[in-house]
């Protein structure tokens, strides 16, 4: 799940992607409207926590704009104006959910939560292949009632290709949606994460290989 | 309250007055005139028979034999005066009070009609309230004084509507900036407190970002009490001689070495003193250079230049900067509170955005002028303009 962050506080912006990428999403951080129009061009992300005062081009606009673009990305719009009037205005602009500031950091967590699962078709909080169960909510897996305890990374491609519903998902795709921007390429990042998923997971595999092709999750 | 007579009633008196009083002047001259006519025309004792209007009056005694003619005209001709006279008295009587109820019915109308105009004014204004400050009375109709007196009272509402959308908004974005650093606090003390295995300098530097933006809300709250000072006009202005030059020169040196600035300063001052309050003085010109050190280019590329010179019975104070692009309408609007610039700095050590609100708050105080003006390629001039003798 990826996650763009377009704050122009630089306190408020570092507090939302360290908190954000310790629950396992990927985060990339812009400060101006401009930045985050440009990302959302290159990138492919799943919710946009957006602020409204923002630098270079209005924070509404760059809502405005996603909306048109048919952005599958969920926008929750993240402001100090907190009235009635100016949440309905945030809803009217096309934003999915609006949060206040200041706002306590579980309550937007689980916001983002729940906006990431409300994809197409809209995902279960819980999601299970086989003896392997996932829970979204409190990012803990179990296999057969044992907890798996699995790193960030390794829980960010094990969800991937639980939301995929035992389609194939590629190493790209993997490397977008759960490492940020800051991730190299060619690097085998996703290589060495599998492997460490796998022992983890243990016997039978769960995860197949489909060479050149991607990773899939059996029994999903 | 004691009502008076309304402005209705008493139009409508003085033109029914003036209206009686004309015709009564009017009918007393003819009465008059009638009643004592030239002695030419009468003639006594003749001896010509009497018309038939005299022979024929059934109320005059009969005609006595010929001879005495002339006494018996004379007698007639009396009565018929007399029955003349009373009759014209009371006509005019009735005339006259038929002149005073018509006078009185169409005073009231035309007062009604006149008058009409004001009550549209009175109406319409009354229902203007704090809420509903964009309506206007919009009389229609001719260019007269009625309609002068709408217009004025519409352009008095509009300047009290943008008095009113003014603070709005002040408010508003006094909300906004003092939500921020709170929200930035919560932000930044939850997520780490949120880790159970943050470290020690984890949490620390929460701490300290929390303890940066008290110090900012501190900042904001600050510069908008002595914004609302200065603008009240409660803090206690002096008005002494004041030397700017040395002002000036004492605060170039004062920011630079506080800002740590090692940028170029260009300083062209001559002497000038001004009549004003050295305090207020002291912090507009601060804002100013302030302002011009930290919006500006990175110090190898970026300058200063202060000059200060008399022009017009005015002290002109000029610091222009370089800095980011800026157009003439941004510019001007930088004055308005909490407007930032181009943002050059994004972060917690970006001025309150009040700066130039008080500098113009202390220009206004000492009858002054503030103008910005953008600078090509990037930067601004901002000219504080202040009467060197004080306005009566």
């Amino acid at each position: 799940m990826r996650v763009l962050v377009v704050e122009d506080e630089e306190i408020m912006g570092d507090a939302l992607a360290v908190g954000l990428r310790r629950s396992g999403y990927a985060v990339d951080l812009v400060v101006d409207g401009a930045a985050a129009l440009e990302q959302t061009t290159v990138n492919h992300y799943d919710v946009i926590l957006l602020d409204r005062d923002l630098p270079v081009v209005h924070g509404d606009d760059v809502c405005r704009a996603l909306v048109r673009d048919r952005t599958p990305a969920r926008i929750l719009m993240l402001t100090a104006a907190g009235t009635v009037a100016e949440k309905v205005d945030g809803f009217a602009l096309g934003a999915d959910d609006y949060l206040p500031k200041p706002f306590a950091f579980a309550e937007l967590l689980a916001r983002v939560d729940a906006l990431a699962r409300r994809t197409t078709p809209a995902l279960p909080p819980l999601l299970s292949a086989g003896e392997v169960e996932i829970d979204t909510a409190r990012r803990e897996v179990t296999r057969a009632g044992q907890p798996v305890p699995l790193t960030l990374k390794e829980y960010g491609v094990l969800a991937e290709l639980a939301r995929a519903g035992g389609a194939v998902v590629s190493a790209e795709e993997l490397l977008e949606r759960v490492w940020d921007e800051h991730a190299d390429a060619f690097s085998n990042a996703v290589r060495v994460t599998m492997v460490g998923l796998r022992r983890k997971l243990g016997d039978p595999p769960v995860i197949e290989t489909l060479r050149g092709v991607g990773y899939r999750l059996c029994g999903g | 309250m004691k009502r008076g007579l309304s402005v209705r009633w008493r139009l409508t008196i003085v033109y029914s007055l003036i209206s009686v009083v004309s015709a009564a002047v009017l009918l007393g001259g003819i009465y008059a005139v009638v009643s004592h006519p030239p002695k030419s025309t009468f003639y006594v004792g003749s001896r010509t028979a009497p018309g038939p209007d005299v022979l024929t009056d059934p109320g005059s005694a009969p005609l006595p034999g010929p001879g005495t003619y002339g006494e018996t005209v004379f007698q007639a001709k009396v009565d018929a005066v007399d029955r003349t006279l009373d009759g014209l008295l009371w006509w005019s009587l009735v005339g006259l009070l038929l002149t005073a109820a018509v006078s009185v019915g169409v005073g009231w109308f035309f007062a009604g009609r006149v008058l009409a105009p004001v009550h549209t004014i009175t109406k319409r204004a009354r229902a203007i309230s704090a809420h509903s400050l964009d309506e206007r009375v919009s009389l229609g109709g001719p260019h007269d004084e009625l309609r002068e007196l709408a217009d004025t009272f519409d352009s008095l509402l509009d300047r009290i509507h943008d008095a009113f959308a003014g603070e709005r908004r002040l408010v508003a974005t006094m909300s906004h900036e003092l939500r921020t650093p709170l929200a930035n606090q919560q932000a930044a003390l939850d997520v780490a407190l949120a880790n159970p295995r943050a470290t020690t300098a984890e949490l620390r530097r929460a701490a300290e970002v929390a303890l940066g933006q008290t110090d900012r809300a501190n900042r904001t709250v600050d510069a908008l009490l002595t914004l609302a000072r200065v603008q009240s006009g409660l803090e206690t202005a002096r008005h002494e001689p004041v030397d700017l030059t040395a002002l000036v020169g004492d605060l170039v040196d004062r920011v630079r070495e506080e800002e740590g600035s090692a940028r170029q300063w260009h300083q062209h001052l001559s002497p000038v003193t001004v009549t004003g309050d050295p305090e207020l003085l002291d912090r507009a010109v601060g804002n100013l250079l302030q302002n011009a050190e930290r919006h500006n280019l990175p110090d190898a590329q970026g300058w200063v230049d202060v000059r200060l010179h008399t022009h017009n019975d005015e002290a002109v104070l000029t610091v222009s900067s370089t800095g980011a692009r800026l157009d003439p309408d941004e510019a001007a609007g930088l004055t308005l509170p909490f407007r930032r610039g181009v943002r050059d700095r994004v972060g917690s050590d970006r001025g309150v955005g009040l700066g130039l609100s008080i500098v113009q708050a202390v220009a206004d105080h000492h009858h002054g002028r503030l103008r910005l003006t953008p600078l090509e390629p990037g930067g601004l001039a901002v000219e504080l303009a202040l009467p060197l003798a004080p306005p009566a």
